[in-house]
């Protein structure tokens, strides 16, 4: 656990120097403009990516998503094979991430494939991002009882509860005597 | 029908608040004590965990809100419903489990209990309830206008009232708000949810299948329209750009986990096995919600720039005017049911926790002790807190806004490292979570008021709510790191073990 959480610390301390950096730098000022004629509907700039350099979008996005595989594993028992599944699983979700960058380049560049109703990169992250989890959550729960909560630990829970409750109830008696 | 579009609206949401009453005196005889109105009993089964979790994350922001922004921003916000299944995955694995362990085992009715639970310090407990309170008077204000300003419209249009009133309005969806809530506690609470989840779900359903039909070509047909006039808003990222749609990832993403009006409800779970189904069944109903953000706001913008409707005045007009343009009256009648029901749930929920935090907390933190009789003490500032903050809402607009925006924000911030993390890392200290409280009060406070002059804009519209999650993250976890450990309790340990 104290390994994740100084991964973790080390994912949100890359994450606040970027920010600190940008905000150092006076940089990130542009943003959306009211649109010409319809406005309050804005227009954006840069195809939306409004001047941030490719280097800082690759690792602010892979940063963040490495905090979510931190916090993803914990509650997991050491050594259950869903660990491993779930890291296999996050390589594979940063790499869609890199897919969904390499098609907005192509889609800034003037690309207009759209799949299933989206532009190409929006359907990466409609289809991709968005449901991809659905693997890992299924698979949680295929393997509650294994992995998270099973008999044994409904087992333990109650013996300490019922622990709990006798110390309580003999440490109230004794207060009021 | 078209003809009687507004009288057909009328009596779906009279029906809705009708069973609203219902459901109140329905639960009246199922709520005896302060565990029954806060966390009603610990008996809810599955199902009803499950919507109530979906109906109280969804709110008037997933009807309203959210096509607003899909409307004047493009897919910008498509970074935040992207984070339904893999944000209830880490709810699932950070708090699901530890939350409903430890509550059953302290008997736990609030957060704030569980936080004093773990770190056995009570200035833990009232940093909790502080926090809690301050977002929730935001939230609930806000909802209070927001079934105001509906139930406004719904009136006006039917023309039952010759321009009703807004204080009229906050007065009627007030009233049949604080009725299901004081009668029935959490316990109505929950099942009005299931009601408001299920007429979510069904309304999103028929509302896309509208949208797919407004343009020969479908959605292809929008996104094509929409990339066409502007790329950045046909693109993954939006307006908000590239490092704004991954900040909100990323404070939606995490934030969830710290949300208390969602994470309670796995207090009220009745048995641990059936965590299993919850999370999944929960995201699904929120999935299909989904499609009505997506697709009204998508649609509303193709239609804007194509001249198949004037111009809004306001992004959030998107969603009622698609619904009395271009949908069937029926269809219309129950997706403003729904709309009613998505702020009406979010508020009862915010209500009960706001109350937990005033009558259960704070003199538990300050006395040592509860107030005698809890069960009165709730109702009764579960009636005043409604007041109040309807108050709020009807006379401190500028309030409602930063507080309002301020909540999610701070929520994550402030309970994320001290909930979600603390009950899983046994490192983490007292120090550490009244550090990370005080920050993410400060961080959002700071950023969004400006200190008195005006918001902080940060580089490339990142949220304020993701800076202020990482200041926090980032001093609870140097702190524990850094500081000696406090003693856990025994039992609390023991359980944090499993």
């Amino acid at each position: 656990m104290t390994r994740l959480m100084a991964v973790l610390l080390a994912l949100c301390i890359v994450l606040l120097g970027l920010l600190v950096l940008a905000v150092v730098a006076g940089a990130g000022r542009a943003g959306p403009l009211p649109h010409p004629e319809h406005a309050p509907m804005q227009v954006g700039i840069d195809a939306g990516e409004l001047g941030v350099p490719a280097w800082a979008a690759y690792v602010a996005g892979i940063a963040m998503l490495g905090t979510m595989w931190v916090t993803m594993l914990i509650g997991f028992r050491d050594g259950h094979w869903i660990r491993r599944a779930v890291n296999a699983w996050s390589v594979g979700y940063v790499l869609l991430f890199v897919v969904l960058m390499w098609s907005f380049d192509a889609y800034a560049a003037g690309d207009t494939t759209v799949i299933l109703g989206f532009t190409a990169p929006t359907a990466l992250l409609v289809y991709g991002l968005t449901l991809a989890p659905w693997i890992p959550l299924l698979a949680i729960t295929g393997a509650f009882e294994s992995a998270y909560f099973g008999p044994r630990e409904q087992a333990r829970f109650d013996e300490i509860v019922a622990e709990s409750r006798r110390s309580r109830e003999r440490r109230a008696p004794s207060r009021e005597g | 029908m078209e003809a009687n579009r507004a009288l057909i609206t009328l009596l779906a949401v009279g029906a809705y608040l009708a069973l609203c009453i219902g459901v109140g005196l329905w639960s009246l005889r199922r709520t005896k004590s302060t565990s029954d109105f806060f966390v009603a009993g610990r008996t809810l089964g599955m199902f009803v965990t499950a919507f109530a979790i979906f109906s109280s994350t969804m709110s008037g922001f997933g009807f309203v809100g959210g096509p607003g922004l899909m409307y004047s921003m493009g897919t910008s916000s498509i970074w935040i419903l992207g984070t339904i299944v893999i944000s209830n995955i880490i709810v699932l694995n950070l708090v699901a489990k530890r939350i409903r362990m430890v509550s059953e085992l302290r008997e736990c009715v609030s957060l704030p209990d569980v936080a004093a639970a773990r770190y056995g310090k009570q200035s833990v407990r009232a940093s909790v309830a502080v926090v809690i309170l301050l977002g929730v008077l935001g939230y609930l204000a806000t909802q209070i206008l927001a079934m105001s300003i509906v139930l406004q419209g719904v009136l006006a249009e039917a023309g039952v009232l010759e321009n009703p009133s807004l204080a009229l309005c906050v007065a009627i969806s007030c009233s049949v708000l604080i009725f299901y809530s004081v009668t029935g506690g959490i316990v109505a609470s929950v099942y009005t949810d299931v009601i408001q989840g299920v007429i979510m779900v069904v309304a999103s359903v028929l509302v896309f299948a509208t949208v797919l039909g407004t343009f020969d070509g479908g959605l292809t047909e929008i996104s094509r329209i929409v990339a066409a006039d502007d790329r950045a808003a046909g693109g993954p990222w939006g307006t908000i750009g590239l490092v704004g749609g991954l900040a909100w990832f990323f404070v939606f993403g995490i934030g969830v986990a710290g949300q208390p009006h969602i994470i309670t409800k796995f207090m009220m779970l009745r048995r641990m096995k059936e965590l299993r189904y919850v999370i999944p069944v929960g995201v699904l109903a929120y999935s299909f919600a989904a499609l009505l953000w997506i697709g009204i706001g998508f649609a509303m913008r193709a239609l804007v720039i194509t001249g198949g409707h004037p111009a809004l005045a306001t992004p959030d007009a998107a969603s009622p005017e698609f619904l009395q343009v271009f949908t069937h009256p029926l269809l219309a009648g129950v997706v403003f049911a729904a709309l009613l029901a998505a702020i009406m749930s979010t508020a009862d929920a915010f209500l009960n926790i706001g109350t937990a935090a005033i009558m259960h907390d704070l003199p538990n933190a300050i006395r040592g002790r509860s107030l005698g009789n809890e069960l009165a003490w709730a109702r009764i500032i579960t009636v005043l807190l409604a007041i109040s903050a309807a108050l709020v809402a009807l006379y401190a607009d500028d309030l409602v806004a930063l507080l309002g925006v301020f909540g999610w924000g701070t929520f994550a911030a402030g309970l994320v490292p001290v909930i979600a993390i603390g009950l899983n890392w046994k490192r983490a200290n007292a120090l550490a979570a009244n550090v990370a409280i005080a920050s993410s009060l400060l961080v959002n406070f700071g950023l969004r008021s400006g200190f008195g002059f005006g918001t902080v804009r940060l580089p490339y519209g990142v949220d304020h709510g993701a800076a202020a999650l990482l200041v926090s993250l980032v001093l609870f976890l140097s702190i524990s790191f850094l500081t000696k450990p406090d003693p856990i309790p025994r039992d609390v340990e023991r359980v944090m073990e499993l």
